[in-house]
């Protein structure tokens, strides 16, 4: 499957105060924002996305995210099937196969996620499976298999572990910046890489910036990003993937936003480990001063911006600062983690009122109190009547349509309350909500 | 506009590769990041450039942009028109016009053909645009023929083009019945 050549074309819709309803075309496919982007991991994942794009109409979800690392499993798997359904297409039942397919493919904005952070963090699994992946340049896969081998010869010295990775990795990168063949083979394999894997738009593939060595990595960063723009023949964002401790470097961020404004496309940032829950009031503040500056990049060059990872910061960032925001499909949980472990039972659920996740037990019990209902009126949530007749399986699937759901709902009610100028209304559900704290990052009213 | 006219507002891609970069792509990808800088080049300049100019602005050499621009011509993505000054001829290129929409509409009779409608922008005016494709035996997209019709003429053109099926279509009814 060749991938069309598309560009955004973004157009105002409405306005209120630090709030915008935007339209954001990409070929045939039409987004309203804010837009929520699931982010899929894994086959299962894939097929439930799918399968709910496929069956109910969502004004705010036509966009999702895949890890390279997942590809194969994902896209890769559902573009090989398309074209063996379309070399077949004479089948009545193949027709309709590849059509549901087709159909899904043409309306939904895919990005594939390089990664390029992964190799500095810790998650064993990702490591693994990432030094393993086809999808990535044999230099990057040789980097992650080393760390990998280190931290399991190492296991329990984390300062150890930390010094190396963070040593082979900033190394890896300005070896590969200094050299103009091996940074362009690198970016290329990427865009091609991406690209093959049915990705709608480019994600430069450019290195982490890790705040110890930020001046370096932003360098080697912008390097990257320019032969991304340069070899991708459609749209390719400007990608910044930082630590967060780089948020409350106002000087840093400050170069940021220069950078980004000067830039000719559109925006989005991925901040590791994201919580702005839990941070010091300075890093909310820069964070909150970033956005502004973002504010005049999105409205004076009518860019848009998008954060990826946005972990709980999703909601009061599409109220303001972002128009397209990322989490996982198992809700707002912590990058990394991706909440409890799904093999040991049934996950949790994300609550609409309250804007956090709810264990599977607290929600057996609210269902009970409740009369046999789930605290929520969606397709999937009304048809749940018995909870202990659910396989675990069916569970975990409900659970992520209804987070889907959820935030389609949340996206629509944030759009309606900039048509009816009470952009106050969103920032009082944040308010009321779990989700309180994050209030800062919304300009006061 | 003259040829020296353009030159003055032409601006070059912003985002290039360096040379000692662009030389380390293996052939095929050089050719296609060549046709890439080609067309944002021509669609940023659409008063048409010479090929002397395109190297000015990129960081292409001369033998890569004509190569390209040939490929391109036959893809049905650039024309080349020539101006004479003075004594000496002169090929200015141009794209066919800035894509504004695209439609795919496949032939109802064979799959590997099908026709594209454009809706493009050229000179400040709209013109639809319709390419009819084949998927040669390499399985790639290739431009069989294209031709396009300004907007402001559309109307007429399909008119006349109805008439013409009628009296096509009459006459070879005519036809089959006198056989």
């Amino acid at each position: 499957m060749s991938n069309p050549i598309f560009k955004f074309k973004v157009s105002s819709v409405d306005e209120d105060r630090f709030g915008w309803v935007r339209q954001a075309e990409f070929g045939q496919r039409k987004l309203s924002t804010p837009v929520f982007m699931s982010l899929i991991k894994g086959k299962t994942e894939f097929d439930t996305y799918i399968d709910f794009m496929n069956t109910y109409k969502v004004e705010h979800l036509g966009a999702c995210i895949i890890p390279i690392i997942d590809a194969k499993s994902t896209t890769e798997r559902k573009i090989t099937k398309l074209k063996e359904l379309k070399n077949q297409n004479r089948l009545f039942e193949g027709g309709l196969a590849s059509n549901r397919l087709e159909n899904f493919f043409e309306k939904t904005l895919v990005g594939i996620d390089p990664y390029t952070e992964y190799p500095f963090y810790e998650f064993d699994n990702t490591l693994l499976k990432m030094s393993l992946s086809l999808a990535i340049p044999e230099s990057l896969r040789q980097l992650t298999s080393d760390i990998y081998k280190f931290k399991l010869d190492n296991k329990g010295d984390r300062k150890a572990i930390l010094a190396y990775s963070e040593r082979k990795y900033v190394k890896f990168y300005l070896d590969l910046k200094a050299d103009p063949a091996s940074r362009t083979a690198f970016v290329r394999d990427f865009v091609n890489s991406e690209s093959a894997r049915g990705a709608s738009f480019g994600i430069p593939s450019g290195p982490l910036v890790i705040h110890k060595f930020k001046d370096e990595m932003f360098d080697v960063l912008k390097e990257f990003t320019r032969i991304s723009k340069a070899l991708w023949k459609g749209e390719c964002l400007t990608y910044l993937p930082i630590e967060q401790k780089c948020l409350s470097d106002y000087e840093f961020m400050d170069k940021v936003s220069d950078y980004i404004e000067k830039e000719d496309s559109h925006f989005a940032l991925k901040v590791k480990n994201f919580d702005l829950i839990r941070s010091d009031s300075l890093t909310r503040n820069s964070f909150m001063k970033f956005e502004e500056r973002l504010k005049i990049f999105r409205k004076e060059k009518n860019k848009l911006a998008i954060l990826f990872e946005a972990g709980p910061q999703a909601i009061p960032c599409s109220v303001f600062g972002f128009d397209m925001v990322s989490t996982s499909m198992r809700a707002l949980d912590k990058d990394g983690a991706f909440g409890a472990n799904e093999s040991k039972g049934r996950g949790g659920y994300f609550d609409p009122t309250w804007l956090l996740i709810r264990r599977y037990k607290e929600i057996v019990q609210i269902f009970k109190s409740s009369g046999n209902k789930l605290p929520c009126s969606c397709a999937v949530c009304k048809s749940i009547t018995d909870l202990d007749a659910l396989t675990t399986e069916f569970w975990n699937t409900a659970r992520r349509k209804h987070f889907l759901f959820t935030m389609n709902g949340l996206m629509t009610e944030f759009t309606l309350n900039i048509k009816e100028k009470r952009i106050d209304l969103s920032y009082d559900r944040i308010v009321k909500s779990e989700l309180c704290p994050l209030k800062r990052i919304i300009p006061p009213h | 506009m003259s040829v020296n006219e353009t030159k003055m507002k032409q601006t070059s891609p912003k985002h290039q590769l360096e040379a000692n970069e662009l030389s380390s792509l293996p052939p095929r990808d050089r050719d296609e990041y060549s046709q890439k800088i080609l067309m944002n080049f021509l669609e940023a300049n659409p008063a048409g450039a010479t090929t002397s100019e395109i190297m000015d602005k990129t960081n292409l050499s001369r033998t890569t942009i004509t190569k390209q621009l040939g490929t391109l011509m036959k893809d049905g993505k650039v024309t080349e028109s020539i101006h004479a000054i003075g004594k000496i001829q002169v090929s200015v290129f141009k794209t066919v016009g800035k894509r504004i929409h695209e439609k795919r509409v496949k032939d109802q009779f064979s799959d590997d053909v099908f026709y594209s409608f454009f809706s493009v922008e050229r000179d400040r005016e709209r013109y639809i645009y319709i390419q009819e494709k084949e998927i040669d035996e390499f399985r790639k997209e290739r431009v069989r023929g294209a031709i396009a019709v300004s907007s402001k003429d559309f109307d007429i053109f399909i008119k006349e083009i109805m008439q013409f099926a009628l009296e096509t279509g009459q006459k070879e009814r005519e036809t089959e019945r006198r056989s």
